[in-house]
């Protein structure tokens, strides 16, 4: 019998296809490795070199990183650590996980991704290298430390913490007859609507403060600043409406929304702003007075400003109970941190890379007043704080939220991403009058039950 | 095919030689097919096992059956993704079939230039669609060229980005802009009409529409058909510039819509990838694929209605 070529290629391909997708379907997850006893000493130690992977990639950023590494290094002589800038550094790692082909050490913003990152077995808890080298946690802030927690354990080594603090235009402040930043909910709302102006058509040319300026970035945040929670500690629940917190956030956002109808024209005004990195940033402009931002905006006004606004500050948000106090409470929003692969070749190495470069408090200092942002370890902010304030001492509102005891972080769940998409459409469409007050609570209560679901499906039996 | 008559070893001949061919043949397909294996089919199979699990990067695929389908079916962001690549179909493809025909119509008549101005027709379609987005967005943005314009005779520019209603036409403007390879096919398919048919139409007193009507539409459209269904399959997974566009609107902080004034199903789908949930955007990827098989399967049903067979043939 003969047999025709296309049918044997056919069966080639049904073969190497079912061969492949079993490759594929039959994956299983590696073994955690253990972690040492004891601590390997450093003359005892052969000639490692670790491929660390890092978020920073600009060439300012990366000079102003290598003394932290240098250190390391020289504290560290059998240590070399080979640096690699990565773009997009989650799907990077996330790529590499799949492929097996890992760093040693990374060290980025995972902040919302801490869930995933357990779910995916793809970095170690660090929790018994720090017992078993006595690292003790209060070398960080408070709220670096709970950023980098998930789930009863740690999973990174904090390195900055991102607060956010309101910025105010005190010019735009006198106009009006406002002669300090708003310190609470109510003063925040009188500011807010006595700074709006308007020509003569009904056209704006100055709002005075709105949580965001139209795309809902704020939404989330505003949900921890009245008390709010996402996902439960262990990830496992959807706790929308665990309090009232996410509605009374909602109802307070939408006011400053309303004051400043019709939408057109607010629409508009929005779509009026100029380029955010230049001289038509709008807070530079005195276009938005009010404005809530990361540390890092403190350097706008000098680097694009050219000297304005010439009379401005910056003060901590109100917290839940409607009073700003950075002692009481602040919000560390995101962070960066170093973490350990659980498919890095030597994660005994990988940990003293870390640790060192983690702890490195001149070296850090020195590199966050070059990159702008707070850096987590106690020492380091101490030193940042003595070279810096003296020079921009609207950095100091942003110490002191680092350092505050009470510093909230948003919390943690596989479905995150889903999560404050969904949420944050909630309040866009309640802001646009989509949904009435007296249906929020059921629009709430429907909306964590989906996500519930979905939650379920994604973690399954875990 | 054996002969009866043939004495064994001639037979057994003839297998080992039919048997050498059907090895060469492989052997010389192998570089395609290993590649065809490896880097489409796998894939293609993969992804349809996915579909029906939970997957995760670094984590085994885990069977969930249809629930990432339900999921999919259950969520809002689905039909407005499906509303929005629909109008960018109803309204985007005419107007770019339609401008590009008449921009091949004029250029396709020998006149002192013409290179020229095939050449800065066909140059948009040659930048990165990343590139285009871009730059749309700066000549749209608030304050930007376009809106500088309309200040200019005192009208009011449209919000392109922060309005939903005005973020797909932006969209359209950009597709249409780049429609330097649509020209061109229909430029190859015009040259190739025979003059004698037009010559005939002159001597039945067919003036210039009729002609266009009757001769050329005819004529052309199989080349329309292949420019409507490819474009058709285009715009299903549109992605680049409403990335852009989107991008550029959240950096620029100016929209109230993340919700879908610009997203497109491919971007859910992204999403989908970011967060690592393989298995719903697997889902996501199939639905994508059936809808754009079934409006292809449409298409060519269609095809023999409007599709001048002789053309085809001739074509």
């Amino acid at each position: 019998m003969t047999s025709h070529p296309v049918r044997s290629i056919a069966a080639i391909a049904v073969v190497a296809t079912l061969v492949a997708t079993s490759c594929g379907g039959s994956e299983k997850a590696d073994p955690v490795p253990q972690v040492s006893k004891t601590t390997v000493a450093a003359e005892n130690r052969p000639p490692t070199t670790l491929t660390f992977w890092s978020s920073f990639g600009d060439t300012d950023t990366v000079a102003a990183f290598k003394p932290i590494i240098d250190r390391c290094q020289a504290d560290n002589p059998w240590l070399t650590i080979d640096y690699v800038a990565k773009d997009d550094l989650q799907a990077a790692v996330s790529a590499a996980t799949e492929s097996g082909d890992v760093p040693d050490l990374i060290q980025g913003d995972f902040s919302s991704g801490l869930a995933a990152l357990q779910a995916g077995k793809i970095v170690l808890p660090l929790d018994e290298f720090a017992d078993r080298d006595g690292l003790d946690w209060s070398d960080f802030t408070p709220g670096a430390e709970k950023l980098v927690e998930f789930d009863g354990k740690h999973w990174g080594l904090p390195l900055s913490v991102d607060t956010a603090a309101l910025f105010y235009n005190q010019d735009a402040l006198d106009e009006v007859g406002i002669n300090s930043p708003p310190t609470t909910f109510e003063e925040l709302t009188t500011a807010a609507n006595k700074l709006i102006k308007r020509k003569p058509d009904g056209t704006i040319e100055r709002i005075g403060w709105v949580p965001d300026v139209g795309d809902g970035s704020f939404v989330m945040a505003s949900g921890l600043l009245f008390g709010g929670s996402t996902f439960s500690d262990d990830g496992k629940k959807v706790t929308l409406t665990k309090n009232d917190a996410w509605k009374r956030s909602f109802i307070w956002q939408k006011a400053f929304y309303d004051a400043l109808q019709p939408q057109d024209r607010l629409t508009r005004f929005f779509d009026s702003l100029g380029s955010y990195d230049s001289s038509e940033n709008f807070f530079i402009t005195g276009q938005v007075p009010l404005y809530l931002e990361a540390s890092y905006f403190v350097t706008w006004p000098k680097r694009f400003g050219a000297g304005k606004p010439e009379r401005w500050g910056v003060t901590p948000m109100p917290g839940p109970d409607g009073v700003a106090d950075a002692a009481k409470f602040s919000i560390i929003a995101s962070g960066n941190f170093f973490m350990i692969p659980t498919k890095a070749t030597d994660p005994e190495a990988s940990w003293v890379a870390a640790k060192c470069m983690a702890t490195a408090s001149r070296e850090i200092a020195d590199f966050q007043i070059v990159n702008g942002n707070i850096p987590a370890n106690v020492d380091a902010l101490d030193a940042f704080e003595q070279a810096e304030v003296a020079v921009t001492p609207a950095f100091k509102t942003f110490i002191d939220l680092a350092r505050s005891p009470n510093a909230v972080v948003p919390s943690n769940g596989v479905i995150v991403n889903a999560l404050t998409d969904e949420v944050t459409q909630l309040a866009l469409d309640f802001r646009k009058g989509k949904i009435e007050e007296s249906k929020l609570d059921q629009a709430l209560a429907d909306l964590e039950s989906r996500l519930q679901d979905d939650l379920d499906t994604e973690l399954g039996g875990q | 095919m054996t002969d009866a008559g043939d004495p064994p070893e001639r037979t057994a001949a003839r297998r080992v030689a039919a048997r050498k061919r059907r090895l060469t043949v492989l052997l010389l397909l192998s570089p395609w097919l290993i590649g065809f294996f490896v880097f489409t089919l796998y894939p293609i199979v993969n992804s349809m096992y996915w579909s029906f699990t939970v997957k995760r990067y670094g984590v085994p695929a885990r069977w969930v059956g249809l629930k990432n389908y339900e999921q999919l079916l259950g969520n809002d962001d689905l039909g407005k993704a499906l509303k929005n690549t629909v109008y960018l179909a109803v309204f985007g493809l005419p107007i770019r079939i339609g401008i590009s025909l008449l921009a091949a119509s004029m250029l396709a008549r020998p006149r002192r230039g013409n290179g020229a101005y095939r050449l800065l027709f066909y140059v948009p379609s040659v930048v990165p669609a990343v590139a285009s987005g871009a730059l749309f967005f700066f000549l749209l943005k608030g304050g930007g060229p376009v809106a500088s314009l309309f200040h200019l005779f005192g009208a009011e520019s449209p919000v392109w980005f922060a309005d939903p209603a005005w973020a797909k036409p932006a969209l359209i403007m950009v597709g249409t802009w780049a429609l330097g390879d649509a020209m061109l096919i229909f430029l190859a398919g015009l040259v190739d009409i025979p003059r004698s048919l037009y010559e005939a139409a002159d001597l039945d007193g067919a003036g210039r529409w009729s002609k266009f009507r009757h001769v050329t539409l005819p004529m052309i459209s199989p080349v329309t058909f292949f420019v409507l269904l490819t474009g058709l399959i285009g715009v299903l997974q549109s992605f680049d510039q409403a990335y852009v566009f989107s991008q550029g609107v959240r950096k620029g902080r100016l929209t109230g819509e993340p919700d879908g004034s610009l997203l497109t199903y491919a971007m859910l789908q992204l999403r989908q990838f970011q967060d690592g949930r393989i298995g719903l955007a697997s889902a996501m990827a199939w639905v994508l694929f059936l809808l754009t098989f079934a409006i292809t399967m449409v298409l060519l049903a269609s095809r023999r209605r409007w599709v001048h067979a002789a053309s085809e043939g001739s074509g």
